[in-house]
This record gives C-alpha cells, sequence and structure tokens, in this order.
C-alpha cells in the first residue's frame, strides 16, 4: 500500500503529532485522501505568533516570528494600511485607523475574520491608556 | 538463547508463508494476537494473512527488543529491591537510541510498518512510526511531503489553487 492509501484513522493519528497549524495546512493539499482525512481533525492551537514592526517600504505584508519553525511569515492585509496595532487577544489583531483611516476594528489576520467596532470608542481607550493630551495630538 | 521449558512458543505464519517462532511473551506484545490466546489458550501457529515475512520479522524483532527491556528492568528490580532511578533512566535512553535506529527505514517499509504494527496492535511500535512519520512532514510544503512519500497529487489545478488561495502564507518559501 502506499502512503495516499493508508486509513484514514491513521493519517489522523499522523495529523496528531504535527503540533502547529502550518503542518496542518499544509497536509491538507497533499492529495484528495490526506485532505479527506485531515477534514475530521482540529486543527491544533499554535505557540503564539509574534507580531514584528512593519517594513516601511511595504504596508500590506504583516511580519509574524513563528518560533516553532524559526521563520517569517509574511501575511498580506491591506486592511490595516494606515493604522496601527493596538494589541491582540484570541486570535484578532485590534486595529486602530489613523485620524485619515477613522476605522476600529478586530481583525484575525490568519481567517481575515473581521469584526468592526464604533470609531467613538478609539477616544475613550485612548483615554484610558494613554491620557487625554495624548488622544489630542493624535 | 536458552529458554526456560516451560515457556510457551508460538508460530506466526507471515502472508508469503514462512513461519516465524516466537515466546509466547513476545507475541503477547500484539494485542491482536493476545487477545487470540485468551480467547484460546491452546492455539499454537497463527496465521497472519496481512503482514509479509520482511515486516513481521521487523514487528518481532522490535517486540523482542522491547520485552527483553522490560525484563531486565524487573530482574533488576528484584535483585536490588528497588529500582534504581539512574539506572532505569540510562535503559529507558538506551531504548530510545535503538527505537531511533529501529526506524531508519525507508518509507515505504515504514508505510507497512504502520499498518502491521496497527493490525496487530502493537501500541509502541504504532505511536513509534506515526512519530516517525509525523517528523518527515514538520516543515515541509506539499512538494515536498509529496516527493518524500512518494505520493501523486490527485488534486485538480482548481482544487489545489481554491486551498491555497485560503492560506496563501502558509505556502510560500521560507525565506
Amino acid at each position: 500500500m502506499d502512503w495516499s492509501g493508508l486509513f484514514p484513522e491513521l493519517l489522523n493519528a499522523i495529523l496528531g503529532n504535527l503540533k502547529e497549524c502550518t503542518d496542518h495546512l499544509r497536509f491538507r493539499c497533499v492529495c484528495r485522501s490526506w485532505r479527506y482525512a485531515a477534514k475530521s481533525h482540529r486543527m491544533p492551537p499554535s505557540l503564539p505568533w509574534l507580531y514584528l514592526p512593519q517594513d516601511p517600504t511595504n504596508s500590506i505584508d504583516l511580519r509574524f516570528y513563528f518560533l516553532s519553525e524559526d521563520r517569517v511569515y509574511k501575511i498580506p492585509l491591506p486592511q490595516v494600511r494606515n493604522s496601527y496595532i493596538s494589541g491582540s487577544a484570541s486570535g484578532f489583531l485590534f486595529i486602530i485607523g489613523l485620524p485619515e483611516n477613522p476605522k476600529l476594528f478586530l481583525i484575525n489576520p490568519f481567517t481575515g475574520r473581521r469584526a468592526d467596532l464604533p470609531y467613538a470608542a478609539v477616544t475613550i481607550f485612548l483615554a484610558n491608556q494613554y491620557g487625554t493630551t495624548q488622544v489630542r495630538s493624535l | 538463547m536458552a529458554r526456560s521449558s516451560t515457556e510457551n512458543m508460538i508460530t506466526l505464519m507471515s502472508s508469503d508463508g514462512e513461519e516465524f517462532m516466537v515466546t509466547e511473551k513476545v507475541a503477547r506484545e500484539c494485542t491482536t494476537i493476545r487477545n487470540m490466546l485468551e480467547d484460546d489458550c491452546v492455539i499454537t501457529n497463527i496465521p497472519l494473512p496481512n503482514v509479509t515475512s520482511d515486516i513481521l520479522s521487523m514487528v518481532i524483532e522490535y517486540c523482542m527488543e522491547h520485552v527483553a527491556a522490560a525484563e531486565k528492568a524487573a530482574a533488576e528490580t528484584a535483585e536490588k529491591g528497588s529500582s534504581s532511578a539512574p539506572a532505569a533512566a540510562k535503559a529507558n535512553k538506551d531504548l530510545e537510541e535503538w527505537d531511533k535506529a529501529f526506524m531508519n527505514v525507508d518509507v515505504y517499509t515504514l508505510c507497512d510498518l504502520i499498518l502491521a504494527a496497527n493490525y496487530l496492535n502493537v501500541s509502541g511500535l504504532l505511536d513509534l512510526t506515526i512519530q516517525t512519520a509525523a517528523n518527515l512532514i514538520k516543515g515541509k510544503s506539499p512538494e515536498q511531503i509529496r516527493k518524500t512519500f512518494h505520493i501523486q497529487n490527485d488534486l485538480s489545478l482548481e482544487e489545489e489553487e481554491k486551498i491555497r488561495s485560503q492560506t496563501p502564507w502558509a505556502f510560500e518559501k521560507s525565506e
């Protein structure tokens, strides 16, 4: 028997030993039977990815350092242009638009899922974070 | 090797008709065989139509090594009254090294070993082979995985493009 004909439960056991979501994503793209086996498998929780400062010459790609593989992944996210990333939680980045781009939203860089928040909240958020003077100067 | 006369010997027969005489203790490492023996204790000859002789001899080699290691550990514990932690740690490490060397096989043999370990239900060997396969996949692109395991890509161009477009960053070459 060859590797593409391995029983789904055995392919699933192999997937169980792959601890990184990146390996799971690539596993699914090998052939039909591997893709089928991976369908019933939950993606593993990854180690946190470290967000790296943006490359000034490239405002679209977000750069993340992935410790497990010791490599940098570039994820294009044009939605975060003219804004800055203020924090993250549960896989979402908290994005604050600069004044010329008055938007406030949460976005998951891996899935692209986005939740818009009322922009008025920026003032409240920044007031809590930095005090009112800096808010005015922003 | 001298075996005590009370030890039962069992003959395992591979799919290509080769016979392997093993002690009952070694055979019992295979849960599938253990269950057969418990159902009917007079079995002495077990045909294994799903396992070829070259793979069966490897499975037996694995079981013998692990039985021997367990026996040695038990003998040491009995001798000294209690097991010594450093000696046990060294024995574990030696066995791990042995397992590692045992896994130095081509991917076809690895695949057959996974199937045999699954069929005979040798949990230690199944874990070892599955982990070895996973290690061969880690960090590789789909193309590299296909090459490693000699897998034909049967996804259509459109299908593959669709999968990749969902998370294109995961398929970029590392710099």
